[in-house]
């Protein structure tokens, strides 16, 4: 027997396997995105995609690929924008969002005879996820884990202070290229578990989640992938039994699991502060 | 002996249409210890991202006769990411990102070399301690234990002593001292009257740069190098302010 065909055998196990690597891809490049505060810029990236989205469908061309494309332009335009200093940063970032998001828009709209299933993009459908996607996806996870794994210190090292390893001659563009080019990959790669709009939640609850528990950058994102994976499983099964979108019901998962954590901390230390005061 | 280790001749930068250093021209030998004054905004940090090279040239040159990798360098003290999820003797080990770069591995030598500077400094203690529970003089510590664990062959100091308690200052101070025994030192500070006991030669800096080789200067000096800044005075003659700081102390 083929191993395909174990993958191929339901659509629960696409979305089991799903759930899975876009837990690894998210909790790895959401922990970076999280401490290095790039949440917004991620945002942008992930609207800036539909714009590509949008063009794929006009030409008739694999809606992943146009994403992708616009997704890494997106990417290094606002670096390059902000690099160069003449646009404010944030400004750069609205500016991609925005228009992204139009081009998008026009050229579905101008698309003879075709309506794609629009919600689908936005909101992600993990049920949906075909074999060819799971194997990108299970490509691009593992680039992302040998990434990580092999250059941990130099990345952790060049993000906490950017200018001092500048001054050390230490590679930061490389570097800091390099994963912005596996962040725009990751994303578009999840839009089809998450959805652009919630993609965000997928990059920042699980880690701040993590982050209430430990201030170990490899742990924030071992705790990110495990509460991810959880929080997936858990809002993918609710989505069946109430019917729900997918995708909403995992995020709302992954923010509840969020708030009973934060109070679940702030009880823990309220007691650690009674024993301390006795 | 003391070889030419950083050679500035002619240096023009600046920032947009601004130009913020004119026409600069300094040699920095093996074993110096220049003191850098000079009122805000007159170019001393300007001056020191240019010898790091985090700052273009606009024309001049400036020739390095050691490895870029072989400077340390301790920042101006500004607030850091607190919620940064880094360890104290990560932050030190990250001097070493410009000797390592992308493939080297942190070996035993390293971390050894990470923990005797901790315990110099005194915050081997805390070497565990992620960074957001440390005070500001701890976490300046932490910062000159990072300028000094690549065993730079010159030192650049950008307002060491703030946010540092008296009695580390001094420490601080003398630790310094002995380092110049084998290495060169650059230090920016506005509190010239501490500073001008422990370094040998002084640089004032504002728009233009006037190297003083002297560790004594005295106000109509300074306002003859255009070089306005506060002396903080130790004496009862205020124009002869730091050569006399310096014999009191001795």
């Amino acid at each position: 027997m083929n191993i395909s065909n174990i993958f191929e055998y339901t659509f629960i196990n696409h979305a089991i396997l799903a759930a899975l690597l876009s837990s690894i891809i998210c909790g790895i490049l959401g922990t970076y995105i999280v401490t290095k505060r790039m949440v917004f810029i991620s945002g942008g990236i992930t609207h800036a995609s539909f714009g590509g989205i949008g063009i794929a469908f006009y030409l008739g061309l694999s809606p992943f690929i146009g994403a992708a494309i616009f997704a890494v332009l997106a990417a290094l335009g606002v670096k390059w924008f902000s690099k160069k200093g003449d646009i404010r940063n944030d400004s750069s970032i609205g500016i991609f969002w925005s228009l992204g998001m139009a081009i998008g828009i026009i050229f579905i709209y101008i698309t003879p005879g075709f309506t794609p299933n629009l919600m689908s993009y936005l909101f992600g459908s993990i049920i949906t996820v075909s074999s060819m996607e799971l194997y990108i996806m299970a490509l691009l996870t593992f680039v992302i884990v040998l990434v990580f794994s092999l250059f941990l210190r130099p990345i952790l090292y060049f993000s906490f202070d950017e200018n001092f390893a500048k001054s050390q001659n230490a590679p930061v563009d490389i570097i800091n290229y390099t994963i912005i080019v596996l962040i725009a990959l990751g994303i578009v790669i999840n839009i089809k578990v998450a959805g652009i709009i919630l993609i965000m939640s997928m990059l920042t609850l699980p880690q701040n989640t993590a982050n209430l528990f430990s201030d170990n950058f490899k742990l924030i994102i071992i705790y990110s992938i495990i509460i991810s994976l959880v929080g997936t499983l858990i809002g993918l099964a609710g989505s069946f039994w109430l019917g729900i979108p997918s995708g909403a019901s995992i995020i709302f998962t992954l923010a509840l699991i969020f708030f009973i954590a934060k109070i679940l901390r702030s009880l823990i230390n309220k007691k650690k502060i009674k024993i301390l005061t006795k | 002996m003391s070889d030419v280790i950083i050679d500035i001749k002619n240096v023009n930068v600046g920032f947009n249409n601004k130009k913020v250093l004119n026409n600069v021209s300094i040699s920095i030998e093996s074993n110096d210890f220049i003191g850098i004054i000079g009122p805000n905004g007159g170019g001393k940090t300007t001056l020191i991202k240019t010898i790091l090279g985090l700052k273009n040239v606009w024309s001049g040159s400036i020739k390095k006769y050691i490895h870029q990798s072989e400077i340390g360098y301790l920042p101006q003290f500004t607030p850091f990411d607190k919620k940064f999820p880094i360890m104290v003797s990560d932050v030190v080990l990250s001097g070493l990102a410009g000797k390592k770069g992308l493939f080297k591995r942190y070996n035993n030598n390293d971390k050894q070399k990470a923990g005797d500077l901790m315990k110099q400094a005194g915050i081997y203690n805390i070497k565990d301690r992620a960074i957001g529970q440390l005070s500001g003089g701890q976490m300046q510590r932490v910062l000159l234990c990072r300028a000094l664990v690549n065993d730079p062959k010159l030192l650049i100091l950008d307002e060491p002593s703030t946010f540092v308690d008296n009695n580390f200052e001094k420490e601080l101070f003398e630790w310094l001292k002995e380092l110049n025994k084998t290495i060169a030192i650059i230090m920016v500070s506005h509190d010239i009257g501490t500073i001008s006991s422990y370094v040998k030669t002084i640089a004032c800096v504002n728009y233009d740069l006037h190297y003083h080789k002297s560790n004594t200067i005295t106000n109509e000096q300074l306002i003859s190098y255009n070089c306005p800044i506060q002396i903080i005075t130790h004496g009862d003659v205020p124009h002869q302010v730091l050569a006399n700081h310096v014999q009191t102390l001795k």
